[in-house]
């Protein structure tokens, strides 16, 4: 017997009204950051974001932990001053990277991960940031909920909201912003809002979008496309963003799917809720399901490149993807 | 100048009594007679049980935590019934039919605790799911749902119900071959007001179990597990233990013919010791009590105790008779004036010394020992002084005694050379010695391990399969440990405290026993997805209390996840190991979240402090708390609910009663000794052979592989309390002799041959009990076990140690004596 079944449109809504309703008592005191707990588990909780940086990797979680490993396999826990949840990272280089999450966090390090400072952290603002861009070691934006935008232009040192109406007038989830391969900027957020920067990140306009319902991540393709999927296991190849275009991928499945990732010449894994690991082919714009490496939802992955390794990231941790050989 | 009025008036008391006794035989008899007959039909209605919560400390905060939530989470008396197929998974038509019935048929049980029985078809057993923004609930099997015509589209619904549930290895076994029942039953029947009759519970059961079967095919095995299957289980024990127990005592009866050296007086003693159980039965009934399998074995104690004072007379009646040339009557009324006064003092302050750890404990179990001890040997009284006197006077004198009794009064008396200092150096030297390899061996003496009682029946034993079986198929049932969180109400709903909690799961999920676990904070964080699309990134606990209010709109308090209004927030641990170790690595991990929260917590909170919280934790269990009362704390993780959390607050009682015990029980001991020597030095010569007995006799059981537990621990220092008969005699015999002014060794030899044969006849009942290592039933093998250690050990400390202890002591007893 199904339970109150609130409407997608509405939850949203709702959700929007609940996070920014000030709480009612009164905060006892300015809540302080506390460093995450070093935890011997780290690696096997959920876990949302992970990147390769270098040669190896650095993946964040729920509990504010980072992680890092040469090969996918072992993980370390490195010292992180908030505990928090990150929900993203973006590396410019082996070096320099920034990790955001709840609690509208933001952490930078300039050693590939060993160690971490705490740049921004607004728990009062109730909103999480949900993904971070760096084009370079100076200029960067952040994403989040309820159309959160941040942007840098001194490598974090200070954030600012960006003003572009069209990002933040419904206060829609934003879940992703990527760079194009033509440098061209791309958001994805809630109710398939897609917005795009033709002039690194000055301006920004609404795309048409082939989906109505949330796009969680999108990964650039090619020169100047994109592939982008979210809820009911869409996911939708563009080969030129600015023109539009998009083109469904058939993935069989019925999945949230959370990430996406663009290898080789021309496929791409998607992962998402349930175990949904799909191996898709763009070109023939097909995709096939991939033995998932363990249960629950995945959020992010990370391929490897070279003779590197795939980690997927999710409820159950990190994992290594066994890729079919010759793909 | 005090004691000799006193002396007087006992001595017109004995007497008095003397006369009143011996005067009487025929009389007395009768009385003593009706008495027996009275108490005999008492025992018969004596009931065998081991009562729910017979092992817990009541008083430890541990067991006060559970006993505060164990109405809510449990039920008063909780029993778990395994249905497994022998073929194929639990989604079977036919199958699922026959836990329908079973369920049905449990909850129409008179008694049954409707609110705790939980099956695949009690509504309660729920999932929640998201899906893409909605999230959806049910119970797992609906209510529309009938096994009967179920169709496959059906069986599979129920199939991914219960993955959602995530129930496997709770109330689906982890296999899927089957289901698990939990039920529970109320604490008292509400029309008698009676608690229930364990075996009354199992008759319910069985009743259901058997229409069950009846109504289909019989493809499925049933396990129940819980109090009741123990009571049954251990009934089934009884006959057999009986039958080894009668082995041991007939072995030990032989040995105590060739001890005494008479069979008439042997025969005689022994059949007092029996009238003596009986006496002591009747009285456990009559004092309200049904006795514990494990209580069981203190009548060994006090039966060995009884037998002790009963052979100590018989032997001096024998000595009188064959001595002064007496006939039976005077020979009785001799050693009824010389041994009445010590023998009464003995089992008194044996019996006060019971009593007393009766007292200082509070454990059921503890305390029944050692009140069915003080109850025989205060039995072991009347049937020495009265009955055997009365019996023994009319027994003849001719032809009795054997030869034998001479080679060991020479064997004793050749004993009296321990009086020579070297000697006596080097038998406390050697005792020294072994006392530290006890201490060393005592080390790694598993303590309260965490078997379970059914670990303790006889591999034959079908409840030890059955505990097996389940423990098998439904390990988080069995390996769960329980933290509790108790807080304001409305708590889940409290974003500050909903952190805390959240943090404390995850400090714990981190330790490496710990596989699993099921609480609040992780089911809020599932459906606040609900909100986000799903998005995992949104799996955190939110910082405002609306956002928590609309997260528990699914979770009602069905799911045991809160309890109390939600101000009591269980934390359900799965561990992997459930090892007194592993136990104790929770409960630690646990203080130091406790901790360091607190010190975080009072760090931000300058309104409140450890005294304000403290207070208001005493005040919290006593009803709502008063306005001023009701500022924030750091939430704190309190242990330990459950079975496992039971068995770790045994554990530390356990260690924190073993000194305390220990010093009472010499305490109670001394006070007798001083009573009938009179003599500080005296005291010692008695209580340190006998406390380095107790000591190295700890060191024996640890390698012959006894765990300490409460039973072993209380046996033990039972056995020392009712060993007291021989030492104590000894040296009062020997004492007075100094007094007189006989040199040591003449009279240390007089004060072993005097008493020294007692302690054979603990050798003589050690050997019955060491044959109790032939029966199947662990319990008994490791009773046995300690019975044939601790009663070998004191007799041995009382021939060998304490003559060498005694006359160093004693040594310059005489010339004070010389002084008066």
């Amino acid at each position: 017997m199904p339970m109150p079944n609130l409407a997608r449109l509405s939850c949203a809504l709702l959700v929007g009204a609940l996070f920014t309703l000030p709480s009612l008592r009164a905060a006892p005191a300015a809540i302080a950051p506390r460093p995450a707990l070093m935890a011997p588990r780290a690696a096997s909780s959920l876990m949302l974001d992970v990147a390769q940086v270098g040669s190896g990797y650095v993946a964040v979680g729920e509990r504010g932990q980072i992680l890092r490993s040469a090969d996918g396999k072992k993980w370390r826990q490195v010292p992180v001053p908030v505990r928090a949840a990150l929900t993203a990272i973006s590396f410019v280089d082996a070096r320099n990277g920034w990790a955001v999450g709840h609690d509208a966090v933001i952490l930078s390090t300039r050693d590939g991960g060993a160690s971490w400072a705490l740049q921004q952290f607004e728990p009062e603002m109730e909103k999480p940031l949900l993904d971070v861009l760096f084009v370079d070691r100076r200029r960067g934006f952040a994403v989040g909920a309820f159309g959160l935008f941040l942007r840098t232009v001194d490598g974090g040192a200070s954030w600012s909201p960006v003003n572009a109406p069209v990002v933040d007038e419904d206060e829609l989830n934003l879940h992703a912003i990527v760079r194009l391969g033509n440098d061209d900027l791309l958001i994805v957020g809630e109710q398939g809002r897609l917005l795009l920067s033709t002039d690194a990140g000055r301006s920004w306009s609404k795309q048409v979008s082939p989906m109505e319902a949330t796009v969680f991540a999108a990964a650039a393709y090619g020169s100047s496309g994109s592939l982008i999927c979210g809820l009911r296991g869409q996911a939708w190849l563009s080969k030129a963003v600015r023109d539009g275009g998009w083109q469904a991928i058939a993935t069989g499945s019925g999945q949230a799917l959370h990430a996406c990732a663009v290898f080789g010449r021309s496929q791409a894994l998607l992962a998402g809720a349930e175990g949904t690991v799909l191996l898709a082919d763009l070109a023939r714009r097909q995709a096939q399901r991939l033995k998932s490496p363990a249960a629950g939802t995945w959020s992010a992955i990370a391929v490897g490149d070279g003779s590197g390794a795939t980690v997927l990231a999710g409820e159950r941790g990190l994992h290594l993807l066994k890729r079919p050989s010759g793909s | 100048m005090s004691t000799r009025p006193r002396r007087r008036v006992g001595a017109r008391l004995k007497s008095a009594l003397e006369s009143v006794i011996f005067a009487h035989r025929r009389l007395l008899l009768a009385v003593l007679l009706a008495i027996t007959l009275l108490l005999a039909e008492q025992a018969s209605r004596l009931t065998l049980e081991a009562g729910f919560d017979r092992a817990q400390p009541v008083r430890h905060p541990y067991s006060q935590v559970d006993l505060r939530h164990r109405d809510v989470f449990d039920g008063a008396n909780p029993v778990r019934i395994a249905v497994l197929r022998s073929d194929g998974d639990l989604y079977d038509p036919v199958f699922l039919m026959r836990v329908k019935a079973l369920t049905d048929g449990l909850a129409a049980l008179p008694g049954i605790d409707r609110r705790h029985l939980r099956s695949l078809f009690t509504p309660e057993v729920r999932y929640v799911e998201v899906v893409e923004g909605r999230y959806f609930g049910g119970s797992v099997v609906p209510a529309e749902f009938d096994p009967e015509h179920a169709t496959p589209a059906e069986l599979a619904r129920l199939r991914r119900n219960v993955a959602k549930a995530g129930i496997t290895g709770r109330y689906v076994s982890a296999d899927r071959r089957g289901v698990l029942i939990e039920a529970a039953w109320l604490a008292r029947d509400p029309d008698t007001g009676q608690p229930f009759d364990q075996h009354q519970i199992m008759q319910g059961i069985d009743d259901v179990l058997r229409a069950a079967r009846a109504t289909s095919g019989g493809d499925f095995s049933v396990h129940v597990s819980g109090a009741p299957a123990l009571a049954r289980a251990l009934a089934e024990e009884v006959p057999q233990a009986l039958l080894v127990a009668a082995g041991g005592l007939l072995l030990s009866a032989v040995l105590l013919v060739f001890m005494i050296g008479a069979a008439r007086v042997a025969t005689i003693s022994l059949s007092c010791m029996v009238i003596q159980m009986i006496w002591q039965l009747g009285l456990i009934q009559l004092a309200g009590l049904r006795l514990d399998p494990d209580a069981a074995w203190a009548l060994a104690v006090t039966a060995t105790a009884g037998l002790l004072s009963m052979a100590q007379f018989g032997l001096r009646w024998l000595d009188n008779s064959a001595d002064g040339g007496h006939a039976g009557f005077s020979a009785s009324l001799r050693s009824w004036h010389q041994l009445a006064w010590p023998l009464t003092v003995v089992l008194l302050t044996a019996t006060a010394a019971a009593a007393a750890l009766a007292l200082i404990s509070d454990v059921p179990l503890i305390r029944q020992i050692a009140v069915v001890t003080a109850l025989g040997l205060l039995a072991a009284l009347p049937i020495t002084l009265l009955a055997l006197p009365i019996l023994l006077s009319w027994t003849g004198t001719a032809r009795i005694g054997w030869r034998l009794a001479d080679w060991f009064d020479a064997r004793l008396a050749s004993l009296g050379q321990l009086a020579r200092p070297w000697l006596g150096l080097f038998v406390m030297v050697a005792v020294g010695a072994l006392a530290g390899v006890s201490g060393w061996l005592q080390r790694d003496q598993p303590v309260e391990p965490a078997a379970t009682d059914l670990a303790r029946l006889s591999p034959a034993n079908p409840a030890k399969a059955d505990g097996a079986k389940l423990a098998a198929a439904f390990p988080r049932n069995v390996r769960e440990f329980r933290v509790i969180v108790e807080a304001d109400p409305d708590a889940c709903t409290d974003p500050e405290v909903m952190e805390q909690v959240d943090r404390l799961v995850w400090q714990l999920e981190n330790l490496p026993m710990v596989t699993g676990s099921t609480a609040l904070p992780q089911a809020q964080r599932r459906v606040l997805t609900a909100f986000a699309d799903g998005s995992p990134k949104f799996r955190v606990l939110p910082r405002n209390r609306e956002t928590l209010r609309q997260a528990m709109a699914p979770i009602s308090a069905d799911t045991g996840l809160h309890a109390d209004g939600c101000a009591t927030l269980p934390i359900s641990l799965y561990l992997s190991r459930r090892d007194a170790e592993s136990l104790l690595a929770v409960a630690n991990e646990v203080e130091r979240f406790n901790t360091a929260n607190a010190a975080e917590f009072f760090d931000s909170h300058r309104d409140v402090d450890a005294a304000y919280c403290a207070e208001q934790r005493r005040l919290r269990p006593l009803g709502p708390l008063p306005e001023p009362m009701r500022r924030s704390c750091p939430v704190e993780g309190q242990l330990a609910a459950g079975p496992l959390g039971a068995s770790l607050a045994r554990q530390q009682a356990l260690l924190a009663f073993r000194g305390p015990a220990a010093l009472v029980l010499a305490a109670a001991l001394a006070a007798g000794c001083w009573l009938l020597l009179g003599d500080a030095l005296a005291t010692v010569a008695v209580l340190l052979p006998l406390a380095l007995a107790g000591w190295i006799g700890l060191g024996l059981m640890a390698i012959s592989g006894l765990a300490l537990t409460q039973l072993t621990l209380t046996l033990w220092l039972m056995c020392l309390a009712a060993g007291l008969v021989g030492h104590l005699l000894i040296v009062r015999h020997l004492h007075d002799r100094l007094k007189a002014g006989h040199p040591l060794m003449a009279a240390l030899r007089a004060a072993l041959v005097a008493h020294g044969r007692i302690l054979l006849v603990a050798l003589a009942m050690a050997a019955g009990f060491a044959l109790w290592i032939l029966a199947d039933y662990p319990a008994q093998r490791g009773a046995g076990k300690l019975l044939a250690i601790g009663w070998s050990v004191i007799a041995v400390s009382g021939l060998l140690v304490l003559p060498a202890f005694a006359s160093l002591l004693l040594a310059g007893a005489p010339a004070r004596a010389g002084r008066d």
